[in-house]
């Protein structure tokens, strides 16, 4: 944490490389939440580049409250929404225009990620279900379910994070994991649940 | 009533997986749990849900570390990027651009300035600036070396014809790489 408040004052004061620190502590978790709101590697490459910039334009607006980490995050996930909303936009603009070219794959569909040589097939299949079944969680849901379990954080750092009731994180966590069991059940081992006392 | 229990419980199954609740309501579940199997497999399902979401968004490090790689060097790039054009100078920019443009018209306006200021020169006789002559019918009024531009006023002998010469430096990263716009009036 105080490495962060030091690199931040350097950033602050134009220090690229300072900036860079952040930017190589950080770009993990950024990556990854952009990667679990739009499931495209590509898209979470452009919304975390995006959002490190405009936290590098903005840095000397920066208080310090809540910690770099926070923010970062904030900007990210608003970064992520307002792209989302403009691919939506796009997508329907698209879609309208290929109705009739049946032959043609619809663009709503999800784009398969790039080969991943080292997994097996049925695992790259049950990763594709998982993450098309986090896709289809409503946006609040999905971020509220990313920040838990990707992340980690606690149900206030979600609250913070995202400027709602730790109740509503309580809800919301509630309401996506129903969601997603319905969708993992097949997966679900019942044998393990019997076995354990 | 005991199915009236259970459905409490498992309102509390999420927060309880999670570390969430306070220790005395932790134990309560806990105890619950012992005596309950469809609690305990609520709970089950519940852990192996979450395992299945991070396994599905794990990558193999192959494709992190080469993304991350990527995100890295894009950031440090744009940053750069950034930076360039914020310190580009003022011309350049829309200011800049608009004053280029206004320079059409700014520099008669200058030349009829000039013209007053060689009618002051004519009456008042104070000595001239001549900085330099650039051609033998030629003869420099005046000068106004900027940063980066410098404006020229000549007065040819021969006729009465002012010409302004605005020298501006285009690209201030490269060195010498001046051009000369000639405007007349
Ligand atoms: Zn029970």
């Amino acid at each position: 944490m105080s490495e962060d408040l030091e690199w931040v004052r350097r950033s602050q004061d134009g220090d690229q490389e300072a900036f860079s620190e952040l930017v190589r502590k950080y770009q993990k978790r950024v990556y990854y939440l952009a990667y679990g709101m739009t499931g495209n590697r590509e898209d979470a490459l452009d919304i975390a580049q995006e959002a490190f910039l405009k936290a590098f334009r903005s840095m000397k607006g920066f208080q310090g409250g809540g910690g770099f980490y926070t923010w970062i995050y904030r900007i990210t996930y608003n970064q992520t929404i307002d792209f989302m909303r403009k691919e939506w936009r796009k997508k329907k603009l698209e879609y309208q225009d290929n109705q009739d070219l049946t032959e043609k794959e619809s663009p709503i569909m999800a784009v398969p990620s790039a080969s991943n040589p080292g997994q097996d097939m049925a695992q790259k299949e049950l990763n594709r279900v998982i993450m098309d079944a986090v896709q289809s969680l409503p946006e609040q849901h999905r971020s509220v379910i990313l920040l838990r379990e990707i992340e980690g954080l606690s149900y206030d750092e979600i609250a913070e994070m995202l400027r709602i009731r730790k109740g509503t994180v309580m809800s919301r966590l509630h309401y996506a994991r129903q969601e997603l069991q319905k969708v993992l059940m097949p997966y679900i081992k019942e044998g393990e649940i019997r076995e354990k006392k | 009533m005991k199915k009236n229990r259970c459905s409490k419980i498992l309102e509390w199954i999420g927060p309880y997986a999670d570390g969430e609740l306070s220790p005395s309501r932790s134990a309560m579940i806990g105890e619950h749990l012992k005596d309950c199997l469809s609690c305990r497999t609520a709970l089950e399902r519940l852990r192996q849900t979450q395992e299945l979401i991070r396994q599905g968004f794990a990558f193999s490090t192959v494709e992190e570390k080469s993304d991350l790689e990527a995100l890295h060097s894009r950031v440090k790039h744009g940053i750069r990027l950034q930076e360039a054009e914020s310190k580009e100078p003022w011309w350049s920019g829309d200011l800049g651009s608009l004053l280029f443009r206004w320079a059409r018209i700014l520099v008669p306006s200058a030349v009829a300035a000039a013209l007053v200021a060689g009618i002051f020169f004519k009456v008042y006789n104070p000595p001239l600036s001549v900085i330099k002559t650039a051609g033998k019918n030629e003869c420099i009024i005046d000068s106004i070396e900027g940063a980066n531009s410098t404006v020229l006023l000549f007065k040819t002998h021969d006729s009465d014809m002012t010409v302004i010469w605005l020298s501006v430096d285009i690209e201030p990263y490269k060195d010498a790489s001046n051009s000369w716009i000639p405007y007349s009036a």
